[in-house]
């Protein structure tokens, strides 16, 4: 078998240092032919050198570790290095995906080496294999990891920046291709239509009543029937009557 | 409206009472007719404003007070003389012989009718003042309970968050790297790691620390990343001597640093610079935390989830009196201030 050559990955250098001592003690044949400092260089690397092995940290600049071996496509096998992520550990191991903790002890390594050096020289690695598996654990963290929603939105007037705490929202309205913000005390307008907002606010306090409508729950003040059988909800420190169109009706008839 | 139909039967009791000590005092001086024939007449009248003005009130219940005291006026009025008319016959007297000698009483019962109307109101809005006060009271109670529990909540979160886990990994495998390429560097890690940790750790139980402690720590947290980033990371401090010992609520300027790393500075690809400033203006502390890092890119939806707890504890602590303010640095990155009262 020729001696395994690897890329190391890391945006810190001691710790690409620490993992290539490591490395020499335990498997001291390996070849390392780079290091990467951040997710694009890494991408690089692995085009342009071909190694068998990466060693990726996870959390780099640029792009993270788990996209820069999507991008390869198996291209070389990927072995993720993180400090804490037990999302993506329990998504590696479910999907036998192999990983190291930070730090990284030699006996730890000893265990995931071996483990390599019996799926690489047992037969080669499939690329598309290799590939699947690291989509899967993508889509897995997907839905395991708990999903971040928008905190602050930011709102530009010629220089000044501001940047709008979305639980002070009253509601978000679309006017041509901009969308209002309604605060207690003021109103912006910014450029991201109402529909991008939605997938990023958290549905339990913003809701969509309208096709150009998106209401904070907790700035309601009354919702009424209107003569037509449509709902009318008003908001607190706001006089507008918003209506509510038929398709989300059923969110207030369970109220 | 159990309440409510108790009030009124109450002010209704107390109208009888009136209006019967105002028949005796008018049967004493002699005027009108006998005791009898003053009761019924008298009783009359006050039932006839009073129901008037209720009837009244209730139906402009919405209406400005002053709509409610001109028509509570004008209906005791109108109720005054149907009053004087119907007690007249319920006393089985001819209303036209009765009152042809004296039309002078319509007059007196119509000014005496606004005197009482007057009375009246002034009666029903001192207890609304009163209830009014009593609903403020609760109102403000809650409102102290509530910026409580925010307080609570917000500090437990506060101690929940104080070491990012990755932050703590990270530091000690460098730690561990440098106890043997440099142990001198090692060394400084680690001490700075554990100022971090005993500052961070004992800080959050107390309501305050000084700007001194906070900025220490701040400096130690700063050291740690500079060791860890290299040459992707500068930093500057500069906070006046005499500014050191001003009480302050822990982790108000910390968080912003940690921001400005976390999501400023670590994604992007050359690194930046942080600069952390303390000024004293006009009755103000001025806390500045200004980065050349990222500020806002896709996908970084939990940007300024540190910032929304400080803000948070501002509102609580500080009231309308604080500050948390944004400005965009050119040619990158982003200036936060936090202004408190001094």
């Amino acid at each position: 078998m020729n001696r395994l050559k690897a890329i190391i990955a890391d945006d810190e250098e001691a710790l690409r240092a620490h993992l290539k001592t490591r490395l020499a003690q335990v498997w001291p044949d390996m070849e390392i032919l780079g290091e990467a400092r951040n997710g694009i260089e890494a991408l690089g690397l692995i085009q342009s050198l071909k190694p068998d092995l990466a060693f990726l940290d996870i959390r780099m600049p640029g792009i993270s570790g788990m996209e820069v071996a999507r991008k390869t496509h198996g291209a070389c096998y990927p072995v993720f290095v993180t400090a804490y992520d037990e999302y993506a550990v329990e998504a590696f191991e479910t999907e036998a995906v192999d990983y190291l903790l930070k730090p990284v002890t030699a006996t730890r390594l000893e265990k995931t080496l071996k483990k390599i050096q019996q799926r690489l020289g047992s037969r080669r690695v499939e690329p598309n294999a290799l590939s699947t598996k690291v989509q899967r654990v993508l889509e897995r963290l997907d839905q395991t990891r708990p999903k971040e929603y928008l905190q602050w939105i930011r709102t530009q007037h010629r220089e000044s920046i501001h940047l709008v705490p979305v639980d002070e929202v009253l509601f978000f309205n679309a006017q041509d291709k901009y969308t209002r913000i309604i605060t207690t005390e003021a109103e912006f307008l910014i450029k991201k239509p109402i529909k991008e907002l939605e997938t990023e606010l958290d549905p339990k306090k913003f809701w969509r009543i309208h096709r150009s409508t998106m209401v904070n729950i907790a700035a309601v003040d009354k919702v009424s029937p209107s003569l037509t059988g449509k709902y009318l909800v008003k908001m607190r420190h706001s006089e507008e009557m918003l209506p509510v169109s038929r398709n989300y009706a059923h969110l207030f008839k369970k109220m | 409206m159990v309440k409510q139909s108790q009030a009124v039967i109450k002010i209704y009791f107390t109208s009888v009472l009136l209006v019967t000590a105002m028949v005796v005092a008018i049967t004493a001086v002699d005027y009108g007719e006998d005791f009898v024939t003053n009761m019924i007449i008298g009783q009359s009248i006050g039932t006839t404003m009073f129901g008037g003005a209720f009837a009244v009130l209730y139906v402009l219940r919405r209406s400005s007070p002053f709509v409610q005291m001109a028509a509570a006026m004008a209906a005791m009025a109108t109720g005054a003389v149907m009053g004087i008319f119907l007690g007249t016959l319920a006393a089985g007297k001819n209303v036209h012989l009765f009152f042809e000698p004296r039309k002078e009483v319509f007059v007196e019962v119509i000014i005496l009718s606004i005197i009482t109307g007057f009375l009246f109101r002034y009666i029903l809005t001192s207890q609304k003042r009163i209830s009014d006060a009593l609903a403020r009271i609760q109102r403000e109670k809650i409102k102290r309970l509530t910026i409580e529990k925010q307080m609570v909540e917000t500090n437990l979160r506060v101690l929940q968050a104080q070491i990012e886990p990755h932050f703590l990994f990270n530091t000690l495998s460098n730690i561990l790297t440098l106890l043997e390429t440099d142990l001198d560097k090692g060394k400084h890690m680690l001490e700075d790691l554990t100022a971090y940790l005993r500052v961070t750790l004992s800080k959050t139980r107390k309501e305050t620390t000084t700007l001194g402690q906070e900025i220490d720590m701040i400096q130690a947290y700063l050291n740690i990343y500079k060791i860890r980033m290299g040459e992707r990371l500068d930093f500057t401090i500069q906070v006046p001597e005499y500014l050191r010992h001003l009480p302050l609520p822990p982790m108000l300027i910390q968080p912003l640093v940690e921001n400005a790393i976390e999501h400023g500075l670590e994604p992007k690809i050359e690194g930046g610079a942080i600069w952390v400033s303390v000024r004293n203006e006009k009755g103000c502390l001025a806390m500045e935390v200004k980065d050349s890092g990222l500020c806002f890119h896709k996908n970084n939806h939990d940007w300024g989830v540190g910032l929304t707890n400080i803000r948070n504890r501002l509102k609580a602590l500080y009231e309308d009196k604080a500050a948390l303010t944004f400005e965009e640095n050119t040619p990158s990155g982003l200036i936060v201030t936090i202004e408190v009262p001094v």
